[in-house]
């Protein structure tokens, strides 16, 4: 599942939550999944690696071809 | 894109793609012709010689045509006038003077803007003189705007065209990813733009890869790069959001950002794009077509970047909300249970309760029962002990009658001692106040028959009375009855005691 689709879940989870009529259970398991999707939307959010390349063309399988970049 | 817009973008790229340099305010390449040498009118000094109109007119033509074959000439468009057959007749103006022009179509038709009445023209060509009206013009040959007046116009037009079209319309806009992983950046890797915005997504957003896809920004054929940049970005996919730009500069430097093509290509683009051109004041059409646009290529970076900073704040957010939630859920959770748990309870106390009261009960059951067997047994050995010994009741009647026969003799004796102790007591008195005891003592009771006399006139004369004494009685006749005292008695008394 992708940033966004997670990010969505969450979002549905917790209109679940607060919209009320969830039973505990239902609420235990949402909780848990909204807790877990807020995790990995947060690590996904804080990943500290960053590359920038500069882009030179389309080699014949039309890849990109870069070479790393320093402005 | 339609193979009609398709059509319509090559038209227009070859129309640009020529010589966008001569946009600019440059003196033109060809100088304006020098101070035009003395007309080379034949001269006669003997004669004046007399032409005919056609004559004179046609040798001003081949005068004019020869001497003004190309020539550079920059002025104000007048009366401009758009003719059914596609010419345009108008008039170059400056500040004193104007002249006839007219450009044909087959040359106004290759022209990138159409030039209106008070737009400042730069044109090529030649003066030709109309023979029947004896007119001069320039017959234009090519035209190109001057100054940033005419860019402005040409901007407009290229906008309110594409506006037109739909290019602008909301509905085509794109919306940027939440959390761009992968972003392209169209511009000189050698600009300005470029540091901005790797400065800013270095420090403020370092969670994603960001590719420079080279493009020349300015000068001839930088609308062509930009195009191919876009387009080579939406070839080879991956990529999130593209930011598409150049630092600030002149109206010049900035104009392959208003060119049809690289508007066309943003329109055309999968990807969402971000322009980002120049200064916050600067607007291209490339801002109007692009999905968003920002006003420096540093705000193109600080909305990724913001756009990760605002997710987080977003999922943080969530996270506390589900916590709230989940807290008061457990809490209403674990209240209804405690109520369901208090209740559950209840029939146990009762039992309890009611184990309770049978117990009491039994209790008052045993103790009235055995209450009930005592009395019953007590009852039973008195009335046994009543039926079993007639003799006792026997004898204690007989006892109670030996009480009650003593204490009756006892009674009567007493009685008996007690009336005699009276009688002897009245007797006694009686004695003492016995009439015989007072005759005792000297006294005498006259008696009339029978009756004690106390008074004469009780008694009449000669009539007998009984005198009592002590030793005995007289019998006496009254001789007289006098009316004496106790005196007279007195003596009475003394003389017949003598």
């Amino acid at each position: 599942m992708d940033f966004e689709k997670k990010l969505a879940r969450l979002e549905e989870i917790v209109g679940k939550m607060e919209g009320g009529d969830v039973s505990l259970e239902d609420s235990l398991k949402l909780f848990e999944e909204g807790v877990q999707l807020s995790r990995t939307c947060q690590k996904e959010l804080d990943q500290a690696e960053q590359k920038v390349e500069l882009l030179l063309g389309q080699d014949a399988q039309g890849q990109a071809q870069t070479q790393p970049f320093k402005a | 894109m339609s193979s009609k817009d398709q059509l319509q973008l090559n038209q227009w790229t070859t129309l640009l793609e020529p010589k966008p340099q001569e946009y600019r305010k440059e003196p033109p390449r060809e100088p304006p012709p020098q101070e035009p040498a003395a007309p080379p009118v034949a001269r006669q000094d003997e004669e004046p010689q007399v032409y005919s109109v056609s004559d004179i007119n046609a040798l001003i033509k081949g005068q004019l045509e020869g001497q003004f074959k190309s020539i550079w000439l920059q002025g104000e468009i007048s009366n401009f006038k758009a003719h059914t057959s596609g010419h345009h007749y108008f008039s170059l103006k400056d500040d004193s003077s104007q002249i006839s022009a007219v450009m044909f179509k087959g040359f106004n038709g290759k022209l990138k803007f159409r030039p209106d009445n008070g737009m400042e023209v730069l044109v090529r060509g030649r003066v030709t003189v109309y023979e029947p009206r004896g007119n001069y013009q320039i017959f234009c040959e090519t035209m190109e705007p001057v100054g940033a007046g005419a860019l402005q116009k040409a901007f407009e037009q290229l906008k309110s065209k594409l506006q037109k079209e739909g290019l602008f319309d909301v509905q085509y806009k794109k919306t940027l990813p939440l959390l761009p992983r992968h972003i392209g950046v169209v511009t000189s890797p050698t600009g300005a733009a470029i540091q901005d915005i790797l400065n800013i997504l270095g420090r403020r957003y370092r969670g994603g890869k960001i590719t420079v896809i080279p493009a020349r920004v300015q000068g001839e054929g930088a609308g062509a790069e930009v195009v191919r940049g876009i387009e080579l970005a939406n070839r080879l996919g991956g990529f999130d959001v593209l930011i598409v730009g150049r630092g600030g500069g002149s109206i010049e430097d900035m104009w392959c950002f208003n060119e049809e093509p690289v508007a066309r290509a943003i329109f055309a683009s999968k990807i969402p794009i971000i322009s980002a051109v120049g200064h916050e004041i600067d607007f291209t059409i490339a801002d109007f077509v692009a999905d968003v646009r920002a006003p420096t290529p540093s705000a193109a970076a600080e909305l990724v970047a913001q756009s990760a900073g605002e997710l987080s704040e977003r999922i943080q957010n969530h996270l506390r909300r589900l916590t709230q939630k989940m807290q008061f859920v457990l809490s209403h959770q674990q209240s209804r249970l405690q109520n369901k748990m208090s209740r559950l309870v209840d029939p146990q106390r009762r039992l309890q309760d009611l184990a309770m009261r049978a117990d009491e009960l039994q209790q008052r059951l045993i103790l009235a029962w055995q209450r009930q067997t005592r009395d019953l047994r007590m009852q039973t050995r008195l009335l046994r002990e009543r039926l079993r010994n007639p003799r006792t009741v026997v004898e204690s009647y007989q006892q109670k009658l030996m009480v009650l026969r003593r204490d009756l003799q006892k009674e009567i004796k007493h009685w008996r001692e007690q009336r005699q102790r009276r009688l002897v007591a009245q007797i006694s008195l009686l004695d003492s106040l016995s009439p015989l005891r007072v005759v005792a003592r000297g006294y005498s009771l006259v008696f009339a028959e029978g009756q004690i006399v106390k008074d004469p006139q009780q008694v009449k004369e000669n009539q007998e009375l009984t005198v009592q004494l002590a030793q005995g009685a007289l019998r006496v006749s009254v001789i007289a009855k006098d009316a004496a005292n106790i005196k007279g008695m007195e003596e009475s008394w003394t003389s017949k005691k003598n």
